[in-house]
């Protein structure tokens, strides 16, 4: 940006109202004979306003967690063979007229088995904590509630590396899924909680028998 | 070089590797996410939008017309259309804020977030001098020499660093498409 020579860092100043009445005046002035001032004055004239957007105490704007990315990524990781299955299924489509009834269904079960493991999930969690702990959770109804298949990573923080899967339930009861390890911070397991669809909203992983502190903690994805 | 929006986009269906993806998310799930936050005040629904928008992204990538508009402007599209979703959702709740009924005005709202989230990231790329020098001036209403016997900085010092300060901001802002 060009910048006049004698008034150029006066400008900034003179758009955002901090000169004195007196200094004001005589950059009024001068704005009206320079063609540099009076050029760049508009771009500088709209910085107020947008400033006025904000409040200083949001700057830094939030980022979003760490743990976000690679959730989205595990997220996509479990629906590819899904979106192999829909491929499948439109070549399917294609070639129908030449292809024999046994080989269709052959490829319809293909659809199946690849696709079912994410149908029976009635909904999906992403858990993250302060320390860098997440985990991505898949639930699933059976008659005895909801089966929670967890696969967590960089968990810490509980004696023992002993951690409790708790489900809060709208009505604001907590209840638990069980309890299990985690050597390493590392942890697969399948456990079930006495709740259904629908019940609850929320999970939390927190030390074995206690509820605080909470160690990571996700919402539902129905 | 570094691949155009549009080219990363094109390549998600295909992508297997999950690069494509990471790189978009880096490229934009800063913006999305303070926009999230912005319009629905609540980091967790935002994480639950983010994560949303590139997953919708991600299926219909096929969609994506690069002549009709930016990867950006697609993406936020995608963003607001879940926020409208959520917050309506959320309204059956009293405890969220007030939230427009006509789609002009919920339009006109999502646009004011998405630019406080613009100007506040644009600030925060300033020096931590310049940022000073902009709140004492503009938000404390200050002038260069109540600035300048305030700080205990010489007036020049003062007048120069507002100056830059201003001038970097308005780049920045520029670089990110905010016109006014």
């Amino acid at each position: 940006m060009r910048e006049c020579p004698t008034h150029g860092d006066l400008l900034a100043a003179y758009a955002l109202g901090a000169l004195e009445p007196d200094e004001a005046a005589a950059m009024r002035r001068h704005i009206e004979t320079c063609a540099i001032c009076s050029e760049q004055l508009p771009s500088m004239r709209s910085l107020p306003g947008l400033l006025d957007t904000v409040d200083m105490a949001d700057v830094p704007p939030p980022e979003p967690p760490a743990w976000l990315e690679e959730s989205l990524l595990d997220q996509i990781a479990r629906e590819t063979p899904r979106d192999g299955g829909r491929r499948e299924r439109t070549r399917r489509r294609v070639l129908a007229g030449a292809l024999a009834a046994a080989a269709a269904i052959a490829v319809a079960a293909l659809v199946i088995v690849l696709s079912g493991e994410d149908e029976q999930a009635y909904a999906r969690a992403s858990l993250g904590g302060p320390s860098g702990a997440r985990a991505y959770a898949r639930l699933e109804s059976v008659p005895a509630g909801t089966r929670v298949s967890l696969k967590a990573h960089e968990l810490a923080g509980a004696p023992g590396n002993r951690y409790e899967l708790w489900c809060i339930a709208v009505d604001g009861r907590w209840v638990s899924g069980g309890s299990f390890r985690a050597p390493g911070g590392e942890a697969e397991v399948v456990l079930t909680a006495a709740v259904g669809a629908g019940e609850y909203h929320r999970i939390v992983v927190t030390p074995e028998g206690t509820r605080a502190p909470a160690l990571m903690r996700g919402k539902l994805q129905y | 070089m570094a691949r155009s929006d549009a080219s990363l986009l094109h390549q998600l269906p295909h992508d297997r590797s999950g690069e494509a993806l990471r790189e978009l998310y880096r490229r934009f799930g800063g913006e999305l996410f303070g926009f999230a936050c912005n319009a629905l005040g609540d980091r967790e629904a935002a994480e639950e939008v983010v994560q949303d928008v590139f997953a919708r992204a991600w299926r219909q990538a096929e969609r994506y017309d690069e002549d009709r508009a930016s990867v950006r402007t697609w993406l936020f599209a995608i963003a607001r259309n879940r926020i409208v979703d959520m917050r309506r959702r959320a309204s059956a709740r009293p405890a969220v804020a007030a939230w427009p009924q006509e789609p002009e005005e919920q339009a006109q709202v999502l646009e004011q977030a998405v630019l406080r989230w613009q100007v506040a990231a644009a600030l925060a790329r300033l020096t931590p001098d310049h940022r000073e020098v902009i709140r004492l001036a503009h938000y404390a209403g200050l002038s260069l020499r109540e600035i300048s016997e305030h700080q205990g900085i010489p007036l020049g010092t003062v007048k120069s660093r507002l100056s830059y300060a201003l001038r970097s901001l308005r780049l920045i802002l520029d670089e990110m498409g905010v016109e006014a």
